[in-house]
């Protein structure tokens, strides 16, 4: 359906030079100057008084740059332009709209080096990890472009009616910190394209990749004032714009509690969701280990288990459960925490101070809950939470319960394999699960009986891809529709019915 | 007037074709103690899921109650040839590596080399030299790797025990004398993605720096004992640090390595670039190089990185292609061609014939297990053959024994039954290639 972007390849020298050149080039230009974040509403910098500081996840009091955070004035004045801009957006021409995205997804392309630097800066991911995430925007935009051919204007069903997709109008797009690149360029994506004025409001923790996103957009040829950028907190912020008449939908994607929380406030608009939950692994006695445990490393610590698609449960067939765990600990104790820009380095810090002092008191705090049989060695230069693993884990402790975004994972052991799929069943989260089987039987008595929006099988929960992975959650993990999907593109518009007599 | 010589060749391809198939159809199928098993799972497809279903689960079958449970649920039907009381070692400290053993055992030598003799004796194959294949089993963690590092140097020091057994097969044919592999040189195949359990391709130089500080060891113990190494890698997307490995490795200067050697899959895309590399590698330091051609059918599709032809088509005229290339640099590369298809093998004997090349001048690899057949008949036929024995242990054997059963009883695979002579002429037909050229 569309052209799939490839990840780079790091055996080539000229590739691995280009990055380095990006992340010394990134690093010297944190050194020399101030960087500051501002909201940007109709193409003008708005200061604030309000400013709050951006450190660096990798270097403890190292200042990456100054958040200006937009207030209430900002965001009533912000909704007011994107109203009237929406007016002649609308009626804009597909093709320039199209003319548009691809000119983002280009940017993108050559921008690759330096962005997979600033993601991995800013956000703490690895190089690889964030060169997948610059790669997952990219096939976003290109997906959705050609959803776009197959689902704009408007559908015939007979000759007598036709159903016609109409642009909704200002659409508030408000974003988690996970994947603080790719997520807003496929919600922000899907809404241009349809036709609407976006309000983006990141996370306070994404906001320098904000920042960049936006204006990768104006570059493109989004008109300022149809695109807006407003980084502050979801007290004002958030709350603001999802009770502000003038805004016709919210998309969110973030955790679950504020998630519903929105939804509970919301009365007469529209909202898509994208939330997270609390993720299972079942490893059976049909296992193969090699690929069980890269998958519980891959979907447990990477980008350190801040991910919504990251896996915090792990439970395990009773009859191998020693030989598996000892395995896992010991490739576990291979992993290295540290500089996330740094080569070499497996997993990188927490996003910022609030979550890793958080996180750094929950260890003490679970070690109540199960007993920990492992921690990893971290240094204290940045905010580096240690690998946690624990067992005999109390099912109806938080540990085992909650959504905590951190690289803790909590062991169990089960009789059977149905007993596995029924203690998933128990959680009120159903994003997703992953199971390592050879088992056919198991894997459709899986997909059969798990009360989960996704299922991955002998992979990491993590390993999503555009259009092949498409995720949807249940129960508290509520997605609206599956993310990058012809279905989840459709909810930017209104449907409307044209019925006439013969 | 290269290309008039290819095409003169055609013709000698084709009676090449008939002739070996003569010889494939006068000739009992010899399979070993394997036979029963191969010939149920060849004409029976129901037997042959039940058959691999209970292989799959049988190394985790903990006790002989699961065992006897298992094997009446897949084999109840099947149990004149595969019985649970084989299988089962009931006062055996480790029933399931024992069960393992016995099973696998039909088909190759498990564990260490020190059971190479013992397994050679019995078995019928002839061949001209031996390549012992060191598959890294799940290496999941450094604890993994070093200790595939001891295993492949323990497999070296064992190497002089079978080499001096005067009662195993190895032919000492005059051909062998003034072969350029030298004579009863044993190979050892190294993956170097077991060496490190943690080949990242950003980290780059790290990477190269620890694989190739533990193949020196390998290496070292090699020299002792004269064992020939090839390297090789379990993703072909890990080439450049093969390499890079390779190059760092095998041309120290204070290293009298005879034979380096390098595995290269004919569905990589970028092959013929690595072999042009390693050619001119090979003038640069003056030193002769082993590249060992290969079809991996393993990667079927493309991934984020790896630039693969997939149609079984292309990948049989690329190695038709890069064979012509390498038999073409014969003077500074030594070939070895590893694949089961006739038409390749005979596109290679008759390349190198036209090319004025004698017998000694290259070598068929052939795994032991798959085509144990070709392997007697190429042997009978003068041409240099070399078995490859796989050494491995444990869960990994399963995956091992079910890719060579599967292979093995898949007629349109080794394509060996039923041909006339027009079903020949058709195998031996020009492979065309549909893929992109320049990648």
């Amino acid at each position: 359906m569309f052209d799939k972007v490839k990840c780079l390849d790091f055996s080539l020298e000229s590739n691995r030079e280009r990055l380095f050149g990006s992340i010394a080039k990134l690093e010297k230009s944190f050194l020399k100057k101030e960087i500051n974040v501002y909201p940007l509403i109709n193409g003008k910098r708005f200061k604030s008084k309000n400013i709050i500081k951006y450190y660096s996840p990798n270097r403890k009091n190292e200042l990456l740059a100054n958040i200006h955070l937009a207030s209430e004035k900002h965001a009533k004045f912000c909704t007011q332009v994107a109203k009237k801009s929406f007016k002649s957006f609308k009626n804009t021409s597909i093709n320039d709209r199209i003319q548009i995205l691809n000119k983002v997804s280009e940017l993108i392309s050559q921008n690759r080096f330096d962005l997979i630097a600033l993601l991995s800066f800013s956000s703490g991911k690895t190089l690889l990890q964030a060169d997948k995430e610059i790669n997952d925007s990219i096939d976003f935009i290109r997906y959705y472009l050609s959803v776009l051919k197959l689902e704009t204007g408007s559908k015939t069903i007979d000759e007598k009616t036709k159903i016609v997709l109409k642009p909704i109008g200002v659409v508030a797009t408000i974003s988690s910190y996970d994947n603080s690149f790719s997520k807003p360029i496929g919600m922000i994506t899907s809404s241009l394209l349809s036709g609407n004025a976006v309000i983006f409001k990141p996370s306070t923790k994404a906001t320098l990749v904000g920042q960049y996103l936006v204006n990768l957009f104006y570059k493109s040829g989004v008109p300022k004032d149809v695109l807006s950028f407003l980084p502050g907190t979801g007290a004002e912020i958030g709350d603001f714009l999802v009770l502000n008449e003038d805004v016709n939908l919210i998309s969110f994607a973030g955790s679950s509690f504020t998630g519903l929380k929105i939804k509970q406030k919301l009365s007469n608009k529209k909202l898509i969701t994208d939330l997270s939950g609390n993720n299972f692994l079942i490893v059976d006695q049909t296992a193969d280990f090699k690929t069980a445990i890269n998958s519980i490393i891959d979907s447990a610590f990477n980008h350190s288990g801040q991910k919504a698609s990251s896996i915090n449960n792990l439970i395990i067939h009773h009859r191998i459960y020693d030989k598996f765990l000892s395995k896992l600990i010991e490739a576990v104790s291979d992993l290295k925490t540290g500089v996330s820009f740094k080569v070499g380095t497996d997993v990188g810090p927490v996003i910022d101070s609030k979550v890793y002092n958080d996180l750094l008191s929950k260890i003490d705090q679970f070690s109540s809950m199960g007993k920990i049989i492992y921690k990893s060695e971290v240094p204290e230069t940045g905010l580096f939470v240690p690998i946690a693993i624990f067992e005999n884990v109390n099912l109806k402790s938080d540990l085992w319960n909650l959504d905590f975004g951190a690289p803790f994972l909590a062991v169990t052991k089960v009789k059977d394999f149905n007993s596995a799929v029924s203690i998933v069943n128990d959680s009120k989260y159903g994003l997703l699960s992953a199971i390592m089987t050879e088992s056919i039987k198991n894997i459709n008595y899986a997909a059969n009986n798990l009360d989960v929006g996704n299922l991955f099988i002998n992979k990491s929960s993590n390993s999503f891809q555009v259009s092949v992975d498409c995720l949807a959650g249940l129960k508290q993990s509520e997605m609206s529709a599956r993310l990058g999907t012809v279905e989840y593109f459709k909810l930017y518009s209104n449907q409307i019915l044209v019925s006439k007599e013969s | 007037m290269k290309n008039e010589l290819i095409k003169g060749i055609d013709a000698q391809i084709e009676d090449f074709g008939v002739k070996f198939f003569q010889v494939l159809n006068s000739e009992k199928l010899n399979l070993g103690s394997s036979s029963k098993i191969i010939e149920l799972i060849t004409n029976d497809p129901k037997a042959k899921k039940k058959v691999f279903k209970f292989i799959s689960v049988l190394s985790n079958l903990e006790t002989d109650t699961l065992l006897s449970e298992f094997h009446s649920r897949y084999l109840s039907e099947y149990k004149t040839v595969i019985s649970a009381s084989k299988l089962s070692i009931p006062f055996g400290k480790n029933p399931i590596k024992k069960s393992f053993d016995e099973l696998a055992g039909n088909f190759f030598p498990v564990s260490n080399t020190k059971k190479i003799s013992k397994f050679l004796k019995k078995d019928s194959v002839n061949y001209s030299s031996l390549n012992l294949n060191l598959i890294p089993e799940n290496i999941i963690s450094e604890k993994d790797s070093i200790a595939y590092v001891d295993k492949v140097i323990e497999s070296i020091k064992n190497v002089k025990d079978f080499k001096s057994d005067k009662n195993l097969k190895i032919k000492k044919k005059s051909l062998i004398k003034d072969h350029k592999a030298g004579e009863l040189t044993v190979n050892l195949t190294v993956n170097i993605c077991g060496l490190y359990s943690k080949i990242n391709q950003l980290d780059f130089d790290n990477s190269v720096n620890i694989i190739s500080g533990r193949l020196e060891k390998i290496l070292e113990s090699a020299l002792k004992e004269d064992v020939n190494i090839t390297v090789t890698v379990c993703e072909v997307l890990d080439s450049n640090i093969l390499l890079e490995v390779f190059k760092k490795v095998f041309f120290k200067s204070e290293l009298d390595y005879k034979l380096p050697g390098i595995e290269l899959s004919s569905n990589l895309k970028i092959a013929k670039k690595e072999i042009e590399k390693l050619i001119a590698l090979s003038k640069e330091k003056q030193q002769q190089i082993s590249i060992r051609l290969i079809k991996d059918y393993k990667n079927r599709n493309e991934s984020d990185k790896l630039k693969l032809y997939t149609e079984k088509e292309d990948i049989d005229a690329n190695f038709e292609k890069l064979s012509k290339y390498i038999l073409d640099n014969s003077n500074v590369i030594y070939p070895v061609f590893s694949c089961l298809d006739i038409r390749n093998l005979a596109f290679v004997i008759n390349y190198a014939i036209t090319k004025g090349l004698s017998l000694k001048d290259y070598e068929f690899f052939f795994k032991y297990g798959e085509v144990n057949h070709f392997v007697n008949i190429f042997d009978s036929l003068g041409y240099f053959t070399r078995l490859s024995l796989p050494i491995l242990d444990g869960f990994f054997t399963t995956k091992y024994l079910i890719n060579v059963l599967n292979k093995i009883s898949l007629n349109k695979f080794t394509r060996t039954d039923y041909f006339d002579e027009s079903q020949i002429k058709e195998l031996m037909k020009k492979p065309l290639f549909n893929g992109e050229i320049n990648v």
